[in-house]
């Protein structure tokens, strides 16, 4: 009996703060988004600059990691059995990269850069044990690229 | 080339539908399809059950030594067995070597374990005034064991623990939890089964003692100390209602012509049980994985 409550309380704080937590970030990213529209990030390899007007490039990073809550991973493990659309998964892959790429801007900015060029997204895997019992899920983003200064 | 800024459209990587929703909607569905598959297999335990041999029974019953082993000793298991054994002489039902364990623990109540080992709480042992009293109890589950009741609850119980293994895998909190539930469960027989074995143990009473007294008035203390909270592990919150119970047995009683006087007074030795308190895990019967 006990066993079933703890299971009920964690599947209700992870609903409850896991909601609260998502949207608030969601808030944040379109926000940052909306502030680093100036800043062009491309997957080119070059420029579409010519050579003459680069003052410098550096290397432009950022990197995001995202825990699952209880809920997501209950939520996960019951559609594993049906198979299907992993919506509780997606949000957080969708948050992990923006948040990722939100931070590379945010560093090239703060570097005086006016575009990131060739950027490369890829995920790492600390959290490898997602599905195993007592381990824990999460998203691991990291985002990087080019970024270049102008000459002004 | 031109680069013109736009902001990222949400509405197609981000699932449309609410997460809570999704849940209930699988959970629902999931749980669904599981009991009807309970239902189905449970009607295949009731055609398997009348076939299963003793041989396979008494196999079954070591997985509760568990629990018998820790039974308690000494003179009143000795007197409770001597009761039994007094019932187990003029049954004219199934044949089995028929035991009687004390299980500490302040709760009335009676389980019937396989292949014939009873498990008498020492707080229904307490409780009792008289000897009739107690051979009710027994008769009562022998009377499960005539009708194989206990395997039945068994099977069911396997059954679900099969079928949360095959959805939630063996090693998960889910199963677990499924695994301790069930051991309550799996002792919990339906309304009819439980009418069933009262009126064998009525029958078998009158036989053994020459009167069914002591049926109604063990069955009175069951009522006055059901506890709603111990219902967990109280298989007599299933049993049918107080007075539904004592009406039958009534009427059995008249229909068969029982006389119901002259009781036996309970041994001495089941006044002066100690009760160590056990905590309610020590009595949960599956083994539990930790």
């Amino acid at each position: 009996m006990s066993d079933i409550i703890i299971f009920l309380v964690l599947l209700a704080i992870g609903f409850t703060t896991g909601t609260i937590i998502e949207s608030a970030h969601f808030k944040s990213i379109r926000k940052r988004e909306k502030e680093l529209l100036g800043i062009p990030v491309v997957t080119l390899e070059k420029a579409n600059e010519d050579d003459t007007r680069i003052d410098s490039v550096y290397l432009a990073t950022g990197e995001c990691v995202v825990a699952l809550d209880y809920f997501k991973m209950v939520l996960a493990g019951l559609k594993g059995i049906i198979g299907g659309r992993l919506g509780s998964y997606e949000t957080l892959i969708d948050r992990g990269r923006r948040e990722a790429v939100l931070r590379m801007k945010e560093k090239a900015k703060k570097a005086g850069c006016d575009m990131i060029v060739n950027m490369r997204i890829e995920t790492s895997s600390i959290g490898q044990n997602a599905n195993q019992k007592n381990g824990f899920g999460c998203v691991e983003v990291v985002a990087y690229g080019t970024a270049i200064r102008l000459k002004k | 080339m031109q680069y013109s800024p736009k902001t990222a459209d949400d509405s197609v990587n981000l699932p449309k539908q609410s997460q809570l929703a999704e849940f209930i909607k699988l959970v629902a569905g999931i749980f669904a399809v599981a009991a009807l598959i309970f239902m189905a297999l449970g009607l295949v335990v009731d055609l398997v059950v009348p076939h299963i041999p003793d041989s396979a029974e008494k196999a079954l019953s070591k997985y509760y030594s568990r629990v018998l082993d820790r039974s308690y000793k000494g003179g009143a298991a000795r007197d409770l067995n001597r009761i039994l054994s007094r019932l187990a002489a003029v049954n004219q039902g199934r044949k089995m070597e028929y035991r009687a364990y004390i299980i500490p623990s302040p709760e009335i109540n009676a389980l019937a374990f396989p292949a014939g080992n009873i498990g008498v709480f020492s707080g229904l042992l307490r409780e009792a005034e008289t000897e009739n009293e107690i051979a009710f109890v027994l008769a009562h589950e022998m009377g499960h064991y005539e009708n194989r009741d206990h395997l039945r609850g068994i099977g069911r119980a396997l059954i679900l623990a099969l079928i949360t293994t095959v959805l939630f895998g063996a090693d998960n909190g889910i199963t677990d939890m499924v695994a301790n539930a069930v051991s309550g469960i799996q002792l919990k027989y339906s309304r009819d089964q439980e009418k069933k074995a009262d009126l064998f143990a009525v029958d078998l009473l009158n036989r053994a003692y020459g009167n069914s007294a002591g049926a109604v008035e063990m069955i009175e203390k069951l009522g006055k100390k059901e506890k709603m909270s111990a219902a967990y592990f109280n298989f007599f919150s299933t049993h049918p209602a107080k007075n539904e119970r004592i009406e039958y047995i009534k009427k059995r009683t008249a229909e068969m012509g029982y006389v119901r006087k002259r009781q036996l007074k309970a041994p001495v030795s089941f006044k002066t049980i100690q009760v160590e308190s056990f905590s309610e895990n020590s009595i949960i019967l599956n083994k539990k994985r930790r």
